[in-house]
């Protein structure tokens, strides 16, 4: 259940796999930056190629608003990123 | 033949002879199509050949996905004896060429020999007719392949070569669907050599399927999947040109002649300057829901551009210091119209600003020209002497590795490449999996076999266990694209499950033929091109697999990898376990015995024979 002070972090790729799961509800502590939100949901900020909050791209260190979709968009998205 | 249009055509340029032979149904097995198909082509009929003499052999080869309809049945694979390394060399590409190839009732086409004038050739279906390309000998690939399709029409498929090509530039390329390439390892150039300006196809004939209920099942659950992500926009809107500001945040986009792995001129030539100052449109390749390639028009040059895509940008833009879009666009048309690849005209270009920075060579070698980072008028000037081998553009013709050897001065610990083929778009000091994947590709310094910076980031950049599985893993799975004819961005960047390629590829064939004995087939022809090596370059071994010293004694000096470099220690361990691993000797070869299990007996009897195996 989202709270006042949530955001949804939706991810792509293989992102889902290190994360385990597709979609999530964060809660913020503060007010984090995106790549802060990443490792809040177990994703190191470095694998992630684009951020997209609410449909537009915006930069790692964008502050994203309670309500807001966070999207995280992997730089490879096919298997790449766990071992055999 | 399910999946197979059933037949290779073949030419002979020499006697002007063409026929057609059935595909061996042990072949489509065994090898699959594309690069498969071609490995084993080569390895059984170009044996010491010179790369650029008549007895080599050009290979453009489809598989059983190409001109199915899932995403995206769309690759073909231009491959030969390389000009470039003396290796077998192959490069993919896109559009519609491969498609249109089996709906034209062919497989494969090979060529052999070489045309006493300048030639292209026709099909259409059964009609096969070598014709007469006097008139567009010298013309840039894009405005020979405009002036074929004036004249025969629009439904006809095309592969040009630029000038690059017909000057037998050891990386020229060959173009196709107006700014797509099969850039690497100079099947251009084999082009050229046999004159063959063009192949023009069109086809009228379906491909059969196995099991049509099963596919438009597999296909419409992937294209669904690719529509429902939400990450596609991304593709929509930047194409790989997205790659590049992460690259460059992770210390990996190569710049100024792979000095460093940072550039800080990223904000003029990424996905937003690109967006906002140049694209016009997308572009897709036949099936393919993804739209990967931009459209792009530089005003101020009076040019439209497919591109440029992350490769490109890298080299011509981090690697040269370019840092406007509109630059690193008009230097990619340059290097479109006359054949180049981009990225080892990039790397190549790089590496003369840097010697002629340093002093290893004046405007006495160059022919008066300033050639300095960041001057594209300089870069511009060289691609064309470079194509038409005018100047100082005959040696850098030759590749990075044979115009270290002249300028010598320690010049050869910065050309950037491995086995004589230009280093892509990755810095690597701070990547032990993508530097060992550069250095095992079979091709040379490419990163199509496997691409392991994620891995690296996600395991530990520092770390060497677990490495040199990764990349034999990544190098089945990724080149396995290439056999089978389709694009592999789909999973790799959509994150499609490899399940459903199993599942297709039934589905469309009806062999029998599981997940496993498909990467065995990779495997296979992993260690057939390698064994190709072994053969037809004395030597040929463990040495040819190292980076350029740069990367083992010069630490990087800035960005997110500074201080990074892999000893040569380092290097060896890496080395020492992926052979291991491939059940390869200590030297690189593959033993015996590997090559019995992987069902290349022949080969290994070959060798064995030669003495170059166990
Ligand atoms: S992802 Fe890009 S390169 Fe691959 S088939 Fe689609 S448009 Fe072509």
């Amino acid at each position: 259940m989202a709270s006042s002070n949530s955001v949804v972090v939706k991810l792509g790729g293989t992102l889902a796999e290190l994360a385990g799961t597709k979609q999530l509800c964060v809660e913020l502590p503060g007010e984090p930056t995106l790549a802060e939100v990443a490792a809040l949901v177990g994703v190191a900020p470095n694998l992630v190629m684009l951020y997209a909050v609410n449909g537009t791209l915006r930069a790692a260190d964008y502050r994203p608003s309670p309500g807001d979709e966070v999207l995280l968009i992997p730089a490879v998205a096919g298997g790449q990123l766990t071992g055999r | 033949m399910n999946g197979y249009a059933g037949k290779i055509l073949r030419v002979d340029l020499s006697t002007g002879k063409t026929w057609t032979e059935p595909v061996d149904p042990k072949l489509a097995r065994e090898y699959l199509g594309g690069r498969g198909f071609a490995a084993r082509l080569i390895y059984d009929e170009v044996k010491g050949a010179e790369a650029l003499g008549p007895d080599n052999r050009l290979v453009l080869a489809s598989g059983p996905f190409a001109g199915v309809f899932l995403p995206a049945g769309a690759k073909a694979t231009f491959a030969a004896k390389s000009s470039a390394t003396g290796l077998y060399g192959d490069a993919n590409v896109g559009g519609h060429l491969a498609a249109e190839l089996k709906y034209a009732g062919y497989d494969a086409i090979v060529f052999q020999g070489s045309a006493d004038r300048p030639v292209y050739l026709f099909v259409d279906d059964e009609t096969v007719q070598i014709r007469d390309a006097s008139r567009l000998w010298g013309k840039g690939a894009i405005e020979a392949e405009v002036a074929l399709k004036d004249e025969l029409g629009e439904d006809y498929q095309i592969a040009t070569i630029g000038p690059a090509g017909e000057n037998l530039v050891k990386y020229a390329c060959v173009g196709h669907d107006i700014g797509r390439q099969a850039g690497r390892t100079g099947a251009g150039a084999v082009m050229g050599s046999k004159r063959l300006k063009a192949i023009a196809v069109r086809g009228s004939q379906t491909v059969p399927v196995a099991d049509i209920e099963a596919l438009r099942r597999i296909s419409k659950e992937m294209f669904l999947k690719v529509k429902a992500d939400p990450g596609l926009q991304v593709w929509h809107d930047y194409g790989l040109g997205s790659v590049c500001s992460w690259a460059n945040s992770i210390g990996a986009f190569p710049t100024r002649n792979f000095s460093s792995g940072y550039f800080e001129g990223i904000d003029g030539i990424d996905h937003h300057a690109m967006r906002e100052r140049i694209i016009v449109g997308s572009k897709a390749c036949f099936g393919c829901p993804m739209a990967c390639g931009k459209f792009s028009r530089v005003k101020e040059r009076g040019v439209w551009v497919e591109g440029p895509e992350y490769e490109t940008t890298a080299l011509i833009g981090g690697n040269c210091a370019l840092n406007r879009i509109e630059d690193v666009a008009y230097a990619n048309y340059v290097c479109d119209e006359l054949g180049l690849d981009t990225i080892s005209a990039g790397n190549v270009i790089g590496f003369a600003m840097e010697c002629f920075q340093r002093g290893v060579i004046d405007e006495r070698t160059t022919g008066g020209l300033a050639v300095r980072f960041g001057d594209v008028e300089a870069f511009v000037t060289l691609a064309n002497r470079i194509a038409r081998r005018e100047g100082i553009g005959d040696l850098l013709a030759d590749g990075v590795k044979q115009t270290a050897a002249v300028w010598g001065k320690g010049s050869e610990s910065y050309a950037i490449q491995v086995k004589g083929l230009e280093w892509s778009g990755y810095e690597s000091r701070g990547a032990p999996a993508m530097m060992l994947a550069y250095m095992t590709a079979d091709i040379g310094a490419h990163h199509n076999r496997a691409w392991a910076i994620t891995y690296d980031i996600a395991q530990g950049r520092e770390k060497v266990e677990g490495k040199a599985a990764k990349v034999i893993d990544l190098q089945h799975v990724r080149p396995l694209f290439d056999c089978l004819g389709a694009c592999r961005l789909p999973w790799v960047e959509m994150g499609l499950d490899l399940k459903y390629y199993a599942e297709l590829f039934p589905a469309v064939t009806g062999l029998d033929l599981s997940w496993e004995d498909l990467l065995q087939v990779s495997e296979r022809v992993y260690n057939l091109t390698r064994a190709y090596a072994v053969r037809e370059v004395p030597g040929f071994g463990r040495s040819h697999d190292y980076p350029p010293e740069r990367f083992i004694s010069e630490p990087v000096p800035d960005g997110a990898t500074a201080g990074s470099r892999i000893p040569r220690d380092t290097l060896d361990a890496l080395l020492d376990d992926y052979y291991g691993l491939r059940g390869w000797d200590k030297t690189g070869r593959p033993t015996g015995v590997t090559l019995r299990r992987l069902g290349l007996g022949d080969v290994a009897e070959e060798l064995a024979a030669r003495g170059l195996v166990e």
